[in-house]
Order: C-alpha cells, then structure tokens, then sequence
C-alpha cells in the first residue's frame, strides 16, 4: 500500500511516462493535464502498455487499476487520479 | 498477368544487415577482404560455454537504412527493417502503389523474438508481470507483420519457420507465387537475433558450437581440416522480387534473375545430413530451371564449419554435378558473420547474386588447411574473378531436415 502519494508529484510523473510513451511510440505530443488521451494516436494495444508503463512507474499491482477504471479515463488528469486510486487499492 | 502462366522472377532491390557491414556494399567490401565480424560474446557473460564467440552487430542504429519512429520491437524485427529498408529503396517500391494487393511479404525466422521471450521470462520469474506488448513482440509472424505493415503490402504476408533453411525457403515461395501469376513482386527474405543466452547455452548442449581457442575471428573454420564447429550469428538479407513484366513496366532496376526454387526433406535424422538427397536437391534445382549442371559457376555453400555438414555437402556437390564439381567456385561466408539461422539463405542469395553481378567469387575466410575430404575449389582465404560467366548456386540444410536450394543468374544471362 502506498498512501503517501503526492497528487501533484504523481500528475507530473504521469505525464512525464505518458511523455516517453509516445516518443517511444513514434507519436510525440505536447500534453498537458486537460489533454484528451484519445486524441494522442494511441490505440486500445497502445493504452494498455501505458497501464503497463505506469503499474510499473507507481509499482501498483496490475490487479488494483480494472477495465472500468480505465474506460473511465478520457484526459491526463484522469490518468492521475486512476493512479491514485488504484495505489489506494494496492 | 494471369494464373497458369509462368513469369519470369527478377531482383530489383537488396538489402542486408550483417555484423560484417550494414548495408550491401559495405557487407560486400567486407566479405571479400575476409573481414571476420566473429569476437568474443558481449551480450552475456560465455566463460561458462564452451564456445565463447559469436558474430554481433554492435549498432545496428548505425545503419544508413535504420530509421527510429517505427515502434518498439524485438532485435530480431529491427535488423530486418534495416535491410528491408534498403531492399525497397534500391527497387524504388512505392509503398502507396494501387496495386499492393498484389505484393507479398515473404519472412523467414528461425526462432523468432528469442531477445523478448527472454526478457519477458526474467520478468516474469521476479514480479510475476508481463508487458501487453510480449507476444506480438515473440510471435514467429511479428517481422512479416510489421514490414508488410510499413510498405502498405496488402498481399500474402507469411512466415516460414524451417530452422536455418527458413530465410531461402521464404525466398523460395515468394519466387514460386510470383512465377505462378499469384502476386506481382514480394519482399522477402530472412532475419534471426539468436544471442540470448538460454538459447546459447541450448547450442552449446548440442556439441557442434566450436570449439576453437585461438583468437575469436579464427572460430568458425568451413572446410578445414582443423574446423571447430559452428559460430552463431546476427542478422538480416532481404530481396524485392518481381516479375520481369512488372519490373520493366514500372523501370525497376534489374540486378539479377531467381531461376530456380527447389526444396526437399532429410527425413533419416533430425540433424545429420543426407548427402545424397541434398544432391537430389541441387539436381531439381538445375532441372527446374532448364539449365545444365555447366551452367553453375558459384556456389554459395551453406558451409556450417560442422563435420557432418562439410563432408555431406561435398558429397553432394560431387554427385550432383560429376566432373564439373571441380570446375565450380565455392565458399562459405559464414566464416565472416556465422551461422544466422533463419537469415543465412537470405544472405546466401544476396552473396550469390552479388558473385554473378561482379564476376567474383568471395573467399572463405579461416581456409587454411583444408580438409582433404572437402577435396573441391572452396576458396581459400582470398576472393577470385569467376573463371566464367554462370549462376550461382545457394545452398542451405536445416536442422528438422529441411533443404532448400535457389538458383540466381547474372542481369545479362548467360552469354
């Protein structure tokens, strides 16, 4: 369990994973916390590797960020707070 | 173009990635000043194997035809854009051309994304996690997939998967659906990124990895009397084949015609060769192609640097062609940059095609001492001219019992 998460330190970590995925990707985009997810290019594949990249990133268990979790996700900032959830749950 | 008739196949573009040069004209320079790409291994720790050396491509970011921006994928898919790449630049492939659907991808891998599976496996025993990229990394197709992908080659996109004959045998079907009417040009050709040290070590349990404690540029010794043993190897060959109709209609360059595509199966032994069905083979070939046994002035031998395998390809070499097996130019490059599985025919094309084009049969690197039994023209240690127009001959004998067999022929014919 990690409880400690700062909001804001996990928000710029978010986005600087979400940075490296799509560069990594070929996708480069600049990306701000009101940014649309589903407009950067990245295809149902490519979102659950950047699930992967952030489990890894925040060390929450893969088991703690469900499917309705992330249909929920539609910005950067969403992807914050499925991320503090999920480490809630972990 | 169509079905029933029989096209003639020709090269228009070629491509190669090899821990001895990346790019064509740098592999060619390199194999024929018998410049090794074999060193010591880097990639893990060999002290605990018996052969330590393999053939590696340091950087394969260096390469004039790498491009970044294509995704993430195993090494194995990597090497193959880069030579891919080149491969349809020479040809001039315009990859928006209307009729794609008529263009083939044609892969061979041995092994597949051996690199991946490894790591995913590691991951795997210490978190219990793997990436959602994994299999599309590992599978055998991922390299057809992603090069059909790239070109926007809408037709067949197949994968062949016949241990160190795949890469001709990829070739070899591509050659067969052109001729056929079926397409009317494919990519193809084969690719393996073998060092992972699981598979390594499995090599290693065969016995037929070498042996050779001198300098590591030494350890792979096709046709010597003092061989060793296999080295592994790292890479890609790939061809553009098309129809000569097409080819001509479009201006595509012509480098070369693919005359023949035989295969068959060693079915005694999972690993020992068969001399005498590698020579009916080589006899299918040449029949195939309405050429006679004369016609044939190189061979660019599948040559392991294995007793078994040298001894049973100079039988077979003897009895496939009677007397003029002694008038044929042969060599083995796989002195130079190993044993690459799945790519080796693939390269034997492009060293083939490339000895026919240039009129020089490129040496066989480590020959010193040659094998009294291996009694035929192996080219020792320094390229030659052809001592005559001809085709080449490209041989490869995979473990599983696979033989495949292509003939290529100079842009200008025989005459």
């Amino acid at each position: 369990m990690n409880m400690s998460l700062d909001k804001a330190e996990v928000h710029t970590r978010v986005l600087e994973v979400l940075q490296r995925f799509l560069t990594r990707s070929g996708k480069p985009a600049s990306i701000a916390g009101g940014s649309d997810v589903r407009t950067l290019g990245i295809d149902s594949l490519g979102f659950t590797e950047l699930i992967f990249d952030l489990e890894d990133e925040f060390h929450v268990d893969d088991r703690s960020i469900t499917d309705d979790m992330i249909a929920n996700v539609r910005t950067v900032d969403d992807l914050t707070d499925m991320v503090l959830a999920a480490s809630a749950r972990s | 173009m169509s079905p029933g008739e029989s096209h003639d196949v020709v090269i228009t573009g070629i491509g190669a990635a090899s821990p001895i040069g990346l790019g064509v004209d740098a592999f060619w320079s390199a194999l024929c000043s018998g410049k090794s790409g074999v060193s010591t291994v880097r990639r893990f720790d060999p002290s605990p194997y018996t052969c330590t050396s393999a053939a590696q491509i340091d950087d394969i970011t260096k390469s004039p035809y790498y491009e970044a921006g294509h995704g993430v994928h195993d090494r194995v898919t990597t090497l193959a854009l880069a030579a891919a790449a080149e491969a349809t630049k020479q040809a001039r492939i315009q990859t928006d051309s209307a009729d794609s659907h008529d263009f083939g991808t044609y892969v061979g891998t041995g092994i597949g994304g051996v690199e991946t599976h490894e790591y995913e496996s590691e991951r795997f025993r210490t978190s219990r996690r793997v990436h959602p990229a994994a299999i599309l990394k590992v599978m055998c197709n991922a390299t057809a997939a992603r090069v059909a992908a790239l070109y926007k080659f809408t037709g067949p996109s197949v994968t062949f998967t016949t241990a160190c004959a795949s890469g001709s045998q990829a070739i070899g079907e591509a050659f067969l659906a052109i001729r056929r009417g079926g397409i009317q040009l494919a990519i193809a050709g084969g690719t393996e990124a073998p060092l992972s040290e699981p598979l390594y070590a499995g090599w290693d349990a065969m016995r037929v990895m070498s042996r050779w404690s001198g300098e590591a540029a030494g350890a792979c010794r096709p046709f010597s009397a003092d061989r060793s043993g296999l080295v592994l190897g790292e890479g890609s060959a790939f061809v553009v084949l098309e129809s000569a109709a097409h080819a001509a209609a479009r201006g595509a360059p012509v480098l070369g015609r693919l005359r023949s595509y035989a295969t068959n199966t060693t079915i005694s032994h999972p690993t020992a060769p068969d001399a005498s069905q590698e020579a009916r083979l080589i006899r299918r070939a040449i029949e195939d192609a309405g050429l006679r046994p004369e016609d044939i002035a190189f061979v660019s031998a599948h040559g392991t640097g294995t007793l078994a395998n040298d001894i049973a390809e100079t039988r077979a070499l003897h009895e496939a062609f009677g007397p003029h097996a002694r008038r044929l130019q042969i060599s083995s490059g796989k002195a130079q940059i190993g044993h690459t599985l799945g790519a080796a025919g693939a390269f034997g094309l492009v060293t083939g095609l490339l000895a026919v084009r240039h009129g020089i049969a490129p040496p066989t690197a480590n020959l010193i001492t040659p094998d009294p039994q291996c009694d035929l023209d192996y080219m020792p240690i320094e390229p030659r001219p052809l001592a005559r127009p001809g085709c080449a001959l490209i041989n490869a004998f995979a473990f599983g019992g696979t033989n495949v067999a292509l003939i290529v022929e100079p842009p200008g014919g025989l005459s």
